[in-house]
């Protein structure tokens, strides 16, 4: 996809350039090196380089201009979409995947005020250095335009699009964690359903994501739903069945059907493990509208919401 | 805002989950400006508990069995 040049004093963005060959390992470094040295960094590096297949690499970058790679090969965009590796160690035990709310980005929705870092990439691999940490992007786009689409759908994807990165880069066995913020955690209960109800022997793969599935961190997960002004949000201004179908407060102020299916298939799923999820949830203390929508290369916008009608369903 | 009550119903019955609040607003949750932010801080410990804690967890259920999925997956 082609973008427009920026203007030259524009805000710090996030790139992604993929299809790297292993075997350019170090030239991808010296170049990324090259690309943010003008960049005023407080910690990390403000890039990384992760495989995401067997012999090809992935690279991130916090760039004020689009990157122009003089090998013309390596792919370049901003959307994120899919699986990204944001650090690889050698000796990695544990990933650690993020998923970013319906509307948000891969990258931007974790970013510091500045614009520059993010932690999932610049500090925590620091903190926890066997972890490979990994971001998910929707395709917001399909998701507008798709009147069908529900939140089963944007599971099924996360939970193929995971199980696939993980056969390509052969980590089906490694442990996993999940970091959710907003809807995505509701499409990462969904996913974790879906895989434990696998039948067939030959989707194994999707199967293993539940059975190595071992915490979830939840970040201000909806799980009683959104009000219908920021539903319509989430489809840029446009209805969409499938979301109001799943999602929306019922006018009694109980939860949609899909929602209560999900919490009970939840439980149960939660009940017939013989290791329970450890699971860690924070709630928001300062009040602000619930759905952000970030549409690819344009800024975040954020919508008002009036707090008044679905109190009593724990939602404002 | 998401409220308390919303992130907490994350199953049906109330489990061993803990909850914790962060003093900060909805798209607040997931930024942090350094490593030693209070509230990344926070996150970052229980990430690393679980980091330590899943691999010898599921390697202990691995040679028990069944984990719960509609299918077994072969070792």
């Amino acid at each position: 996809m082609a973008y427009p040049p920026p203007p030259s004093s524009t805000k710090p963005a996030f790139w992604r350039i993929q299809n790297i060959k292993t075997s350019e390992r170090e030239v991808a470094t010296e170049w990324l090196q090259g690309q943010v040295k003008e960049l005023a960094i407080s910690e990390g590096q403000g890039f990384s380089l992760a495989a995401d297949g067997e012999r090809t690499l992935c690279a991130t970058l916090t760039s004020r201009e689009q990157p122009t790679p003089s090998n013309r090969s390596w792919r370049v965009d901003k959307d994120f979409i899919g699986f990204t590796p944001l650090s690889d160690p050698e000796d990695a035990n544990v990933d650690i995947v993020a998923v970013t709310g319906l509307g948000g980005h891969a990258l931007g929705s974790f970013r510091s005020a500045d614009g520059v870092s993010v932690w999932l990439r610049d500090f925590a691999p620091k903190d926890i250095p066997r972890a490979r940490f990994v971001t998910y992007g929707y395709d917001t786009a399909v998701v507008a335009s798709d009147n069908n689409q529900g939140v089963r759908e944007l599971a099924r994807t996360l939970l193929d699009g995971l199980a696939i990165f993980r056969q390509r880069t052969q980590t089906q066995q490694r442990p996993l964690l999940f970091v959710c913020h907003s809807l995505g955690g509701v499409v990462l209960k969904e996913a974790l359903v879906m895989s434990s109800k696998v039948t067939e022997v030959k989707h194994k793969k999707l199967l293993e994501v539940a059975t190595v599935t071992y915490g979830l961190v939840f970040m201000g997960v909806p799980n009683l739903g959104l009000k219908h002004n920021q539903l319509e949000t989430v489809v840029k201004g446009r209805r969409n069945e499938g979301f109001v179908r799943d999602l929306l407060v019922r006018s009694d102020g109980e939860a949609s059907q899909f929602l209560t299916y999900l919490t009970d298939e939840f439980s149960d799923l939660d009940k017939r493990r013989s290791l329970p999820f450890e699971i860690v949830s924070y709630y928001e203390t300062v009040s602000s509208p619930t759905v952000v929508v970030s549409v690819s290369s344009r800024p975040i916008v954020q919508v008002s919401c009036d707090c008044t009608d679905y109190r009593a369903a724990g939602i404002e | 805002m998401v409220t308390k009550m919303s992130a907490e119903r994350i199953g049906h019955h109330v489990r061993n989950i803990e909850h914790l609040s962060s003093d900060t607003d909805h798209r607040g949750l997931v930024r942090f400006e350094h490593s030693l932010d209070g509230r990344y801080m926070s996150v970052i410990e229980k990430l690393k508990e679980m980091a330590a804690e899943a691999p010898p967890a599921l390697q202990s259920r691995a040679r028990s069995g069944y984990f719960g999925g509609a299918i077994q997956v072969s070792k």
